[in-house]
């Protein structure tokens, strides 16, 4: 039941956060250059997922509790993020060189700076600025 | 006389079951534990992402954060409640048609309502429509829980009370909650993850 429940917040989040940063416009976490793409993406994995999770088994039966079902979620989010994060870096690496601005200023903060490049470019130019003023 | 009425339209409501096969699914579909509360749970995840610029964004997150508190507190609420008041479940001591497990905990306040009732006043709040979706959501399982006889409707009722009470007080608190929203946002913008 925790696998199954895991699995399927999982899978749901990242659908979901495609569909978001889709419509946000954060080049930077899409797994797809259309944000029409990221829509049906999303659509596809949560309806899927939805259908596998309640037709596998009877989910009217005592199960998780509302906490351990809070604490669950919020891991599934995390690793969901964390998958995001891991796989639209790897697909967009070569994003940088095109759409990130020539100035430095013009970068805004946290994801405003996801919309030019990648996470890891991101944190990666972080450092960097940060040697330069040490 | 509350609790005849509250008794009586219980009965109304549970007859319901197993009358119609279409209603029957809709109910047992609706009044698991996992259903409802991850169709808000994606909606919230939605929140914390979606906004065009940043300022819009910056609210819906300040939203998600808050959400997340009056929830939070909903719940520890409830469990006070529960510690100091038991009322038994519907199916002890009334004949019911039951479309979901018995579960044992007090029946009032229910705490699925008073947590997601929390959770959708404090969207509605600063967002209308996603608001008026969560509402939406909080009534159709509280339905499927009085007609699947796990709550009398008044838990349900009670639990949203609670929900909104737990929401308006975190709100009214707001002064000293919001520096924390503001640095914890601040947090997740500088890993780039607001």
């Amino acid at each position: 039941m925790t696998g199954d429940y895991v699995l399927y917040n999982f899978i749901a989040c990242l659908g979901i956060i495609q569909a978001a940063v889709g419509y946000g416009g954060i080049r930077g976490l899409c797994f797809f250059k259309r944000p029409i793409f990221a829509y049906i993406f999303a659509l596809v994995v949560v309806s899927a997922s939805s259908a596998w999770f309640f037709t596998a088994d009877n989910r009217n039966l005592k199960g998780l509790e509302g906490t351990e079902q809070f604490t669950y979620m919020i891991a599934a989010a995390g690793t969901a993020l964390i998958a995001t994060v891991a796989l639209s870096s790897l697909i967009n690496r070569r994003i940088k060189s095109q759409n990130s601005p020539t100035s430095e200023d013009s970068l805004g903060p946290g994801f405003e700076t996801l919309k030019h490049m990648t996470y890891f470019q991101a944190v990666k130019h972080s450092l960097r600025k940060k040697r330069k003023q040490a | 006389m509350i609790t005849h009425a509250d008794t009586r339209l219980f009965e109304w409501m549970n007859s319901l079951a197993g009358k119609n096969w279409l209603l029957d699914k809709f109910v047992m579909w609706s009044v698991n534990d996992y259903f409802i509360p991850i169709l808000m749970t994606l909606l919230m995840v939605t929140l914390w992402f979606s906004g065009r610029s940043l300022p819009q964004r910056e609210r819906n997150q300040r939203v998600f954060i808050r959400a997340l508190t009056c929830m939070g507190i909903a719940n520890g609420f409830v469990k006070i409640s529960n510690d100091i008041f038991f009322r038994p479940r519907p199916f002890v001591g009334h004949d019911v048609r039951m479309l979901f497990y018995p579960p044992t905990d007090s029946s009032f306040p229910s705490n699925g309502a008073a947590v997601t009732f929390a959770l959708a006043t404090a969207v509605f709040i600063s967002n209308r429509k996603l608001g008026s979706v969560l509402y939406f959501l909080c009534l159709v399982w509280g339905f499927a829980r009085v007609t699947a006889g796990v709550h009398y409707p008044f838990d349900i009722l009670g639990g949203w009370a609670f929900g909104a009470f737990t929401t308006l007080f975190v709100y009214y608190l707001l002064i000293y909650v919001e520096p924390w929203v503001t640095l914890l946002i601040r947090a997740f913008r500088r890993a780039y993850l607001a």
